[in-house]
């Protein structure tokens, strides 16, 4: 029944091909953020004020709402919320922030911002990771690919685990963040 | 029947409810400690059931492992997996390994079967590990398309089967604890959920290596997979909340369900919808899909082993508090048999003991022994109270013996009074009814007391007693047994003790005292009349001897006148007369001339023969009995022979018919006790002079009056009444006593005491009447007596020697005495007595009874006049009236023989 209903709105749902696989994409990629979510430590000091899993982003939505499930699940025992920030102001209190593609050019002011913060930056926009950023979506093979910028991450003093590397290949920038 | 003593009953009650306790407590201990003998079986079992879930863990791993190398896109890649084939096989054979051994401590019978099922399994898949390594080192084409299929069926085939045993051995122990059972059941929801996620991953790797579409049997697969995952985690999470594991694993479970979840939607349009990827390569990675597998994976691990140790906790708590519990009722039962045993102690201590002490204190009490009932330290709780009590009580018995002594003394002392008084005492109530009669009245009455005890006192006195004599003293009549009646003063008191109203009469016998009034006011009405007629008779005496000297003149003087001298004659013959009369009445006055002179009384009365020869006549017989060895007496002897010649006069008158005149002599002496009895008479020595006939008698109205100036029962003109009043006086003025015995039809006897002469005292010694002692004696006597005085006179007189008395007032009363058979040795009577039987019928019938009693007769009469009169037979013993305490005593001793020493 379940599976002939699908199966029913999948078939009438107009949907181009190309849209379709950059909706998977998408949903991939939000999934994503969960695992590096829960492989990355905050210091302690740094901890934001309330236990909670801010995920910050910026510059828009480039998930089409499929991160919004996620608020309100846990990770690390502690509660994810979503939101959207529009101002410097804001990424303080985010403990990951997906900088927008359109957002490229803004990312060194916003980089500036983030100077001392421990927040973790995600991106997908071609050469973040070189730039300063610390995870970047990526296509290899065209495929999905993480590609992370430990240096950024440590600096940050954020501190990654194995299995977040595992997901990631390890990029080192042209010129060290900052 | 045993005996149920307080410490019995409770020795019983605590023995019953330690026994009660024990078995409560032995009951509860048994069960709690079965239940955690139980407990710590399932806490085993929880260790045996994680090892299960550990191995299939495992298995699930390396079949996934195996699964993923099989369906490596490149050789790289398998050489990546290689490493962690093996490591997973190896983790695997352990687990399976442990998981066997551990089953093997479990023996139910149930398992054989499952156990087989798990073994046979476990023996195909060594056989299926070299073909995949095989097939892994082919390129695909060359490789058999069935084994990973064949592969991944026997895996979880032997999932299944172990699965199935974990069921089987948990239902072993899901009576235990519901909480437990529950945790297990989470445990199973989660291992389902690995089980599915595994498969999916699995499936989904394959796709994405194989870069081909699900298949529509694929999709179902999938999604079949995925509603019976995401049906346990909402059974889990209930499963969570109502065991109560939620709040311990809650965190892990929100990541692990947060992670599970976010997969989900991950691949939300990538497997779920057919041609998702319009034949392009799928988006991800095989090893970036299987990494992010194995971190959910991971999260479903450590929500695994959260949930591990919370069910461990949660048994480890159970046991713990079990443990407790056991040991809480332990305490509860060790502390109810201290309280048992204290509480036994605690009542035996302070209330047993105290009560038997205080019945023993009791027991003391009563035997008179001081005690105390509570150590002086003193409580205020019931025995306290008690004790108070008892030693209230005590000191109340001793209070009230004290007292009962003290009113039995009194009441002894009161007895006394009334048993001792001389005075009669009697009691009577309201109706009348004799309450008390003591001792006096019995002597008074005649009646024993249980004669008149309980009847109305009217038998006593013929007046009604309460309501005559109330609050007065006054003369009454008492009546005696024998109906004769008393003069008696009666004085009677009104009480009311206990609220009854009762009469007391003290009753004196007038008797004596009337007597001795009588006596007193006779012989001072003799004094005032002799002191009359003496002054009369003196006067008279002057004028008569004028008289007769003139008469005597004129007699003379008239020679010559023969009819005028015998005038004068006539007139000198009346004054002789006058001067006789005169002289006569002086001499009752006793003032006349008396010349007292030593008379021989022997001698008097012999030379008087002729004179009273011819005074009395022929017709009377006259006997003269003289006294030997007669004292001399002092007394004028003319006036004595003028009173004897008057006696015998009088005798001759007493006997016109004639009869016997007996006058003697005797020495006798009258001792205190008959000088008290007549008290105008002086103890001491006396002649005595018996002048006795056997006339008509006279009656006591009579004999009082006897000796009284002109009382007479003669004729008028028979006599002057004067002769006897001139003996009496000149008897009197001569210091003696003269006394008079007489029976009416019997005679009479006049009894002259003259005093011994002095002469005579000297010749006799100068002894008075000396109280000498007499012979006695301890036999029975009894004494028949018709005049009161003289019974008890010598009812006394009889007990002073010792004599044991019996009394009689007559010859009837003594012949019942006789008759009732007492041991009497001598019957001594009067012989003279009314009521129709005198002495001599009298010890005729005695004798006729007892043949051997002793009769001893008495009389006023002489012995002579008695004897000879022919009243008593010759060698009858008589003993004269009134004879003195000595005589009786000699005379009694005669006749009993000499006393008895023993």
């Amino acid at each position: 029944m379940m599976l002939a209903a699908l199966l029913t709105a999948a078939l009438t749902l107009p949907v181009y091909a190309a849209e379709r696989l950059q909706l998977i994409e998408q949903q991939i990629e939000a999934g994503l953020i969960y695992n590096f979510l829960k492989y990355t430590q905050w210091p302690p000091e740094r901890a934001p004020q309330t236990p909670m899993m801010r995920v910050c982003l910026f510059g828009g939505d480039p998930f089409s709402g499929h991160l919004q499930p996620m608020a309100g699940r846990t990770v690390n025992e502690q509660k994810i919320e979503v939101r959207s920030v529009t101002t410097a102001a804001d990424i303080g209190g985010c403990s990951l922030l997906f900088v927008h593609a359109d957002q490229k050019p803004n990312w060194p002011a916003v980089q500036k911002t983030l100077a001392g913060k421990s927040v973790l930056t995600v991106s997908d926009f071609e050469g973040f990771a070189v730039s300063g950023g610390m995870i970047e979506f990526t296509q290899l093979d065209s495929r999905i690919g993480v590609l992370i910028n430990t240096a950024a991450v440590t600096a940050a003093h954020l501190e990654v685990q194995d299995r977040l590397l595992k997901l990631a290949r390890t990029v080192t920038p042209a010129t060290p963040g900052r | 029947v045993p005996q149920l003593s307080l410490r019995r009953i409770l020795l019983l009650i605590v023995g019953t409810l330690t026994l009660f306790i024990t078995l409560l407590a032995a009951k509860d201990v048994y069960g709690d400690w079965q239940r955690l003998t139980r407990i710590r079986a399932l806490r085993d079992a929880a260790v045996s059931s994680d090892q299960f879930f550990d191995a299939t863990q495992k298995l699930a791993v390396e079949r996934d492992v195996a699964l993923s190398m099989l369906y490596a896109p490149d050789s790289e890649t398998i050489d990546e997996l290689r490493i962690r084939l093996k490591e997973s096989r190896q983790a695997a054979d352990a687990a399976l390994r442990a998981t066997v051994a551990e089953l093997n401590q479990y023996t139910f019978p149930d398992l054989v079967e499952l156990r087989k099922q798990v073994e046979t399994h476990l023996l195909v898949i060594p056989t299926l590990r070299p073909e995949i390594d095989r097939a892994v080192g082919l390129p695909h084409e060359q490789r058999n398309p069935d084994l990973p299929d064949r592969w991944s069926g026997e895996v979880t085939a032997l999932m299944s089967a172990t699965e199935n045993l974990w069921i089987g051995f948990v239902s072993h122990f899901t009576d235990v604890d519901p909480i437990v059972t529950q945790h297990l059941l989470f445990k199973h929801l989660l291992r389902t959920i690995t089980d599915y996620t595994g498969r999916e991953r699995s499936l989904v790797g394959r796709l994405i290596t194989e870069n081909s579409d699900p298949t529509p049997e694929q999709i179902g697969q999938l999604l079949r997979g995925r509603g019976i995952v995401e049906t346990d985690w909402q059974m889990s999470r209930m499963l969570a909340d109502q065991s109560g594991l939620f709040p311990a694993i809650g965190p892990r479970y929100s990541d692990a369900s947060s992670h599970y979840f976010t997969m989900r939607d991950m691949l939300q349009n990538l497997f779920y919808v057919p041609d998702a990827r319009h034949g392009a390569t799928y988006p991800i990675g095989v090893d970036l899909w299987f990494e992010l597998s194995t971190q959910a994976s991971d999260s479903l691990g450590a929500l695994r082993e959260s949930s591990i140790s919370e069910t461990r906790n949660y048994v480890e708590g159970l046991i713990t508090a079990t443990q407790r519990e056991i040991t809480i009722q332990a305490s509860i039962f060790l502390l109810a048999l201290m309280l048992c045993a204290y509480s036994f102690t605690i009542i035996t201590g302070r209330v047993i003991r105290p009560i038997n002490n205080m019945a023993g204190a009791l027991l003391q009490a009563t035997r008179g022994e001081p005690v105390t009932f509570l150590p002086p330290t003193g409580r205020k709780d019931e025995i306290g109270i008690l004790a108070n009590v008892l030693h209230a009580f005590q000191q109340n018995v001793e209070h009230i013996k004290r007292t009962s002594v003290q009113l039995v003394t009194s009441q002894e002392h009161l007895r006394a009074v009334v048993d001792t008084a001389v005075d009669g005492v009697i009691l009577v109530d309201k109706q009348g009814i004799v309450r008390m009669f003591n001792p006096a009245c019995v002597r008074l009455f005649g009646y024993q007391p249980e004669e008149t005890i309980g009847k109305n006192v009217n038998l006593l006195m013929p007046l009604s007693f309460e309501r005559e004599h109330a609050g007065i003293v006054q003369e009454a009549a008492g009546r005696r047994k024998d109906g004769s009646t008393f003069p008696m003063e009666l004085s009677v008191g009104e009480a009311k003790p206990g609220g009854e109203t009762v009469f007391v009469g003290i009753i004196r016998d007038l008797t004596d005292r009337k007597r001795t009034a009588q006596q007193l006011f006779q012989a001072q009405k003799m004094e005032a009349v002799g002191q009359l007629t003496g002054g009369v008779a003196h006067d008279f005496n002057n004028l008569l001897t004028v008289i007769l000297a003139n008469a005597d003149t004129l007699f003379e003087e008239l020679s010559d006148r023969e009819d005028l001298r015998p005038l004068a004659e006539m007139t000198r013959t009346a004054a002789e007369r006058g001067a006789e009369l005169t002289n006569s009445l002086l001499a009752f006055s006793r003032r006349q001339n008396l010349e007292p002179k030593a008379v021989d009384i022997n001698k008097l009365v012999a030379g008087m023969d002729g004179l009273l020869r011819r005074a009395l006549g022929e017709n009377i017989e006259i006997r003269l009995v003289q006294g030997a060895g007669l004292w001399r007496a002092t007394v004028d002897p003319g006036q004595l022979e003028s009173g004897i010649l008057n006696l015998a006069i009088n005798a001759r008158d007493a006997m016109p018919e004639g009869g016997r005149l007996t006058i003697e002599a005797s020495n006798t002496h009258i001792d205190e006790s008959y000088s008290e009895a007549h008290d105008e008479v002086k103890p001491g020595q006396y002649v005595l002079i018996c002048v006795s006939d056997t006339g008509t008698g006279m009656s006591d109205e009579v004999a009082a009056r006897a000796f009284e100036p002109f009382f007479s029962t003669k004729d008028v003109g028979k006599g002057t009444g004067l002769g006897l009043s001139m003996v009496y006086g000149f008897v009197k003025q001569s210091g003696g006593h003269i006394k008079i015995y007489s029976e009416v039809g019997d005679g009479t006897t006049f009894k002259i005491y003259l005093p011994r002469s002095s002469m005579d005292w000297e010749a006799a010694g100068t002894e008075p009447v000396r109280k000498a002692s007499h012979p006695t004696g301890t036999e029975t006597i009894l004494m028949v007596e018709d005049n009161d005085l003289v019974r008890q006179h010598t009812e006394k007189q009889l007990q002073a020697l010792g004599y044991n008395v019996l009394v009689a007032s007559d010859g009837p009363a003594a012949m019942k005495i006789l008759e009732r058979g007492d041991p009497i040795d001598l019957l001594f009577t009067d012989v003279v007595m009314p009521g129709g039987m005198g002495g001599r019928q009298l010890a005729e019938n005695a004798a006729a009874l007892r043949p051997s009693l002793k009769i001893l007769f008495t009389s006023g009469y002489t012995e002579n006049a008695v004897v000879h009169h022919g009243r008593l037979g010759a060698g009858a013993h008589l003993l004269r009236k009134p004879y003195q305490r000595r005589e009786l005593a000699l005379k009694l001793r005669q006749l009993l023989g000499p006393v008895e020493h023993g």
